[in-house]
């Protein structure tokens, strides 16, 4: 059976594609981020004080941003159902972490060690990473 | 929300990756409105109704009826 004719009144829907490189693009973005995030950590041991240890230090806020605006690039890019499983994936990720914390509280008062506010941020970030590239893995 | 698109899709021989391919969304989201599990946006529902040049009401049938009489006025509850 042959297509049916186009139709010139046929509403305009964007195209959506997820391609390897954004997925590409949110890994490297991440890879950045520890690495600024591991600099900023032992840059107070190795560097005097001064503007270029503050710079270092403050870095990661930089990095940070560039994975949100991937993540946004993304998202944009992504068709309404795709887009509908990526603010799920936030969502639970909110959940998850809410949960993990609770748990963690209750455990460092029966003398587990207290951890830094950063593994909160790294645990959030790789939960909603992982999250994502599965959405999008299964969007392909 | 009920709908027929696994049919018409069927009728034009296509795949799902071919439907997605003509409403430039991705397969996975032709996989999810087939088997009900997302109704489209409104803009996606007249793209897949322009595609099969059927209007929207023959593709997608919806359970919910409206709770008040039409012209009831405007809904009092949150005021």
């Amino acid at each position: 059976m042959s297509d049916p004719p186009p139709d010139p009144l046929a509403p305009t829907y964007q195209p959506t594609r997820v391609y390897t490189l954004p997925v590409l693009a949110i890994l490297f973005s991440l890879w950045v981020y520890l690495c600024t995030l591991v600099m900023a950590a032992v840059a107070p041991h190795y560097l005097a004080a001064g503007p270029t240890r503050e710079f270092v230090l403050l870095l990661p806020l930089l990095t940070l941003l560039l994975v949100v605006c991937i993540i946004y690039g993304v998202y944009r890019a992504s068709d309404e159902y795709i887009r509908h499983r990526i603010l799920k994936c936030a969502a639970i990720t909110g959940v998850i972490l809410a949960f993990s914390t609770l748990g963690y509280f209750s455990l460092e008062r029966l003398g587990y060690p207290q951890l830094s506010m950063i593994v909160v941020n790294l645990y959030g970030w790789s939960v909603f990473t992982i999250l994502m590239l599965w959405v999008l893995y299964r969007a392909r | 929300m009920k709908n027929h698109l696994r049919e018409l899709r069927a009728r034009h021989g296509w795949t799902q990756g071919d439907l997605a391919m003509r409403l430039c969304v991705s397969r996975q989201t032709v996989n999810a409105v087939e088997t009900g599990r997302y109704e489209p946006s409104l803009s996606l529902a007249f793209a897949i109704g322009a595609l099969f040049a059927l209007p929207i009401e023959n593709i997608f049938q919806g359970h919910r009826q409206p709770s008040r009489p039409a012209g009831a006025g405007p809904d009092t509850k949150f005021k």
